[in-house]
């Protein structure tokens, strides 16, 4: 093994050398603080480091030297630097410049009380933002079918059958799985007192007035909320969403409405189709593990559960459509930084969709219960 | 034609967030010729461009499309004024779900009422002006950065504008490419009468396209005027940018190794 690298300290009359010998460059930064142990105490005599024994130097070499030299100047020596070779002597000014500090941190996390203000401020500010291009947009999806020539109606078809039609599968799965899993849930606790029949009326009133609108919304701003932030924050990052805006055309009216157009529509159906289907998966149990046959379950859900409850649901499935659009197209619209942030304000789509709609689901249920829905 | 009004500013601030990137700008680009505004990187040529295209709020100052004050009008008047402005983003900004065609008709389609076949063919008449019509069913991923740029133009170009705005169209181009966008944008001028604004710090193509320059310096209008008066001008940041004379960077030494440093010979 070859020796790679030694730093040798030799006080002379009029100073003190350090010599540097082999690949500097293996060495790391700092690595050599225990060196200032060996100097003598200082006094009016320089330190000389000599760079004789150094055959190669690069940025990692010069920085090693800088931690050494500032090291030094802080214990009160007063340093020089000896170089022979002409390409070491350009290197040390080129990468051995002044390094400038980093600014301390400030004094963040210190005024608990003012990031609350601050924060609740941004809060208020974002949900006047979403009214905002909400009330655009839905402005737009009203007026849109009637304008001649611009009425959009292909863009949104081909959003009914991308948000709609593409979801069906995913949705009837989750309601499915969902459905099966409330029955036997329940049914194991409704054993116990012999009605298990009561399994119909749970399911079919969970899936109705909760379930169903949530999962659905909850899949959707998943799947379509995110490609819809992606699609405009890719034209915002390329300038498309600029060329529409200098064409005269509004990015919310040609890119929005069609969405919101879409959504409203597709969510109820979505919605309705949860509905059946998790009902189908609460049958599925009920006959299978609970021997509840399948035309009394289907009674017994028709009878408790009354069409207004189903409507609220589809209500709510409605709302939540409108709190997708809105909060995906504003990520899309504030959508900055390349094909990082596209994929930062992507998230942030599905993430801030998912809160606004419990928060809305949570507004809704409270109302609809006050006014005894 | 020169002499008649084109575009104008007076007393003009723009930038961002309500700090100012460039104050004081007065502008006079004459109608039916090529306007080059010039400067070095980050001096505010795209922040000025974007004031114009009416995408940034000026933060002070008047703007004037002819006779058209631009702070006068209310939205109807400002699209209209828009459908007047043909634009060529840097990056070109063609739609990218949409081939060469569908983003040329875009436009027509968007802004007049013609019918979907005579768009289509008026969109093939300036697909053919750019010498792109053999593309025209290429999706924009499929052609080449120059076809790109030469695509944008021809959108730029589809309701025949009066103004005419290219933001850098020969960045990234090679040297034959760059040569033949210049000459469509002499054909452009010399054909259309459009009034013509180039953003670019290419000196091959200012000098070749160029009837009116504008150089952009430390915030504001460092010069403007005809090519050849403004270049005898003697004006430091016009020969700089000219003779491409480096600005020697701010010496480090002080404070850095190389002040360490013990002479050779010791």
């Amino acid at each position: 093994m070859t020796p790679t690298f030694v730093a040798t300290v030799d006080p002379r009359q009029d100073e003190v050398a350090v010599r540097l010998k082999g690949r500097l460059e293996a060495v790391a930064p700092g690595a050599l603080g225990n060196l200032v142990k060996q100097l003598p105490a200082p006094d009016d005599r320089r330190v000389v480091i000599e760079f004789e024994g150094v055959d190669r130097l690069g940025a990692l070499g010069v920085a090693t030297v800088t931690t050494l030299v500032r090291e030094l100047e802080e214990c009160g020596y007063s340093v020089r630097l000896r170089v022979g070779d002409e390409r070491h002597r350009r290197t040390l000014s080129a990468f051995g410049r002044s390094v400038p500090e980093p600014e301390p941190p400030g004094p963040e996390g210190a005024h608990l009380v003012e990031r609350l203000g601050e924060r609740t401020i941004l809060v208020r500010e974002t949900i006047v933002v979403y009214t905002l291009l909400l009330a655009s947009a839905l402005k737009h999806a009203v007026l849109q079918p009637f304008r001649p020539g611009r009425a959009r109606h292909a863009l949104t078809a081909r959003a009914v059958v991308r948000m709609g039609v593409g979801a069906v599968p995913i949705v009837s799965l989750i309601a499915f799985l969902i459905g099966f899993i409330l029955a036997l849930q329940a049914g194991i606790l409704l054993r116990v007192y012999g009605q298990t029949i009561l399994i119909a009326d749970l399911v079919g009133l969970a899936v109705a007035k909760e379930i169903a609108p949530l999962l659905t919304a909850v899949l959707v701003a998943g799947r379509s909320g995110s490609s819809l932030t992606a699609e405009i924050g890719t034209m915002k990052v390329s300038e498309e969403v600029d060329a529409l805006r200098v064409m005269g055309v509004d990015p919310i009216e040609y890119l929005v409405a069609p969405r919101v157009r879409a959504l409203a529509l597709v969510m109820p159906v979505l919605t309705v189709i949860a509905d059946v289907v998790a009902v189908f998966g609460g049958l599925t149990v009920a006959q299978i593990v609970f021997d509840i046959p399948a035309g009394s379950y289907v009674d017994q859900t028709i009878k408790r559960v009354e069409a207004g409850q189903v409507l609220g649901g589809l209500l709510k499935a409605f709302s939540f459509s409108l709190v997708i659009v809105s909060v995906a197209a504003h990520q899309g619209f504030s959508t900055s930084g390349g094909a990082a942030g596209v994929g930062k304000f992507t998230t942030r789509s599905v993430v801030q969709a998912i809160i606004w709609i419990i928060i809305v689901d949570a507004l809704f249920t409270a109302g609809l219960t006050v006014l005894e829905w | 034609m020169v002499g008649s009004p084109g575009i104008t500013t007076s007393g003009l601030a723009c930038g961002y967030g309500g700090r100012p990137v460039l104050s004081d700008i007065d502008l006079e680009l004459p109608a039916g010729s090529t306007t080059c505004i010039l400067g070095r990187s980050g001096c505010g040529k795209s922040t000025l461009l974007r004031t114009l295209l009416l995408l940034e709020e000026p933060l002070a100052g008047e703007i004037r499309f002819g006779n058209i004050v631009l702070s006068e009008l209310v939205a109807r008047g400002l699209d209209d004024l828009r459908r007047s402005i043909g634009v060529l983003f840097q990056g070109s900004a063609l739609f990218n779900s949409m081939t060469l065609l569908e983003n040329v008709a875009f436009p027509l389609l968007e802004s007049t009422r013609v019918a979907h076949d005579l768009a289509r063919d008026l969109a093939l008449l300036k697909l053919d002006l750019v010498g792109l019509s053999p593309f025209a069913h290429y999706l924009p991923a499929a052609v080449s950065g120059g076809m790109r740029k030469r695509c944008g133009i021809a959108r730029a170009l589809a309701l025949d504008p009066p103004f005419l705005f290219l933001d850098e169209p020969n960045a990234g181009l090679d040297p034959i490419t760059s040569a033949e966008i210049d000459r469509l944008v002499i054909e452009i001028k010399e054909t259309l009468g459009t009034t013509i604004v180039v953003v670019t710090h290419e000196v091959r193509s200012i000098e070749t396209i160029g009837d009116h320059l504008v150089m952009l310096s430390n915030g504001g209008v460092a010069a403007q005027g005809r090519p050849d008066v403004i270049r005898v001008s003697g004006h430091p940041a016009v020969t700089e940018f000219f003779a491409r004379r480096p600005v020697p960077p701010p010496s480090n030494a002080a404070g850095g190794l190389g002040s360490l440093l013990l002479p050779p010979e010791e």
